[in-house]
């Protein structure tokens, strides 16, 4: 008996992979791969390939999406003169969201069960903020979003009181109560100083 | 397969423009897909995609690994989808008109999880394998598709017809056009 086995055509190796052989096909095929490891590798990665693209639910972006894109780095070539930008910059974190503006029928602004939640936005930085009564006093927590890690320090500061915390590898952080009152928020990290600058607690 | 992800970023470096145009190329449907398959729509999606490759640019001298770049890039527009997401439900939630409890106004953001990883690192597989079909020929290319990028593939005479061209030629293509694409990817 010859100890040369032929090995199957690609062709036939797909039509496995694919379902086209008959039951006899396919044993006379399993038996081969049990002793092939060369046609077993390719039989793998036939299969591996198909299972990827039968489930691509990929999607081309609309054309203006990637030019838009593509001129980001001649407008970034047209604009500096100077050479690398100051690593580290100030941010002034813009309101886009706060709970306690909702209408007075959701039962929020009154003090209910619920924190206050306010969402600030600068430049690629977002900050969750949120305010929680306690007692006459004002609990302030959240987090701070960009697009490294945002580790760093967080102060809380106004003519009332004053707070400040350390921000976890999350961003996230929590303050010691407050008195009601007006205050200033400034988050640093290595990279950036964002800054919140009116924050009333209480009425 | 052209130029390698590091060879491309390098050049970016020292503001080579037709090198920023080929890396924006190469991972476009990468980064939009990560968007889409995170539940943006198109607008949020297109921002999204915008987002990333400004955050690319302003790092690219301190990205650590240029060779994986397609990583940086499927993680990064992951973090931003799901802060897309968190914005999008928060003034949803708070918009709703029916009352709900207390605690479910007190809910957190963050039960809004991004993309799991075994979902992020299969759509960087599949952009790949996407990326080898896209360089072969014509034939090839619309042959592969049609075959092999839907769940259920119509028949070879159905393909046949659509290519004009004889059902029994369809097999040994099929084969010659698969070991085609491996070499393009095994580059």
């Amino acid at each position: 008996m010859s100890t040369d086995t032929p090995h199957p055509a690609f062709d036939r190796l797909s039509d496995f992979v694919e379902g086209r052989l008959s039951a006899d096909e396919e044993e006379e095929m399993q038996q081969h791969l049990s002793m092939c490891a060369g046609c077993a590798a390719d039989v793998a990665w036939l299969e591996d390939t198909m299972s990827l693209t039968r489930t691509d639910t990929g999607e081309d972006a609309p054309l203006w999406v990637t030019a838009r894109a593509v001129r980001l780095l001649r407008e970034q070539a047209a604009t500096s003169s100077a050479p690398q930008p100051a690593r580290w910059r100030r941010v002034i974190a813009a309101l886009e969201f706060d709970s306690a503006t909702m209408p007075l029928a959701f039962g929020m602004r009154s003090g209910g069960a619920g924190a206050r939640q306010l969402l600030y936005r600068g430049e690629e930085y977002d900050l969750d903020l949120r305010v929680a009564p306690e007692g006459a006093w004002w609990h302030v927590s959240g987090q701070l979003l960009g697009p490294t890690t945002t580790t760093g320090q967080v102060a809380l500061a106004g003519g009332a009181g004053r707070a400040e915390a350390t921000l976890d590898a999350l961003g996230a952080f929590s303050l010691a109560p407050v008195p009601t009152g007006e205050y200033t928020v400034r988050l640093r990290t290595d990279a950036v100083e964002v800054e919140v600058t009116t924050l009333r607690l209480g009425e | 397969m052209d130029k390698t992800d590091e060879e491309l970023v390098r050049a970016c470096r020292h503001g080579d423009e037709a090198a920023w145009e080929a890396l924006v190329t190469r991972y476009q449907r990468l980064v939009y897909s990560v968007a889409r398959r995170s539940g943006l729509d198109g607008d949020a999606a297109a921002d999204v995609f915008q987002h990333v490759f400004t955050a690319l640019l302003q790092q690219i001298d301190r990205i650590e690994q240029p060779e994986r770049i397609g990583g940086w890039l499927a993680t990064t527009a992951r973090r931003e989808s799901w802060r897309s997401r968190k914005r999008e439900r928060a003034t949803v939630r708070h918009g709703r008109l029916d009352d709900e409890n207390a605690d479910d106004r007190a809910e957190t953001l963050r039960d809004d999880a991004p993309l799991p990883d075994e979902v992020l690192l299969r759509m960087e597989e599949q952009s790949r394998v996407r990326r080898g079909v896209d360089a072969l020929d014509e034939r090839c290319r619309t042959l592969i598709v049609l075959l092999f990028y839907r769940a259920d593939p119509p028949p070879y005479a159905e393909i046949a017809a659509t290519l004009g061209t004889s059902e029994g030629s369809i097999g040994p293509r099929r084969a010659r056009c698969l070991e085609k694409l491996r070499r393009l990817l095994q580059e």
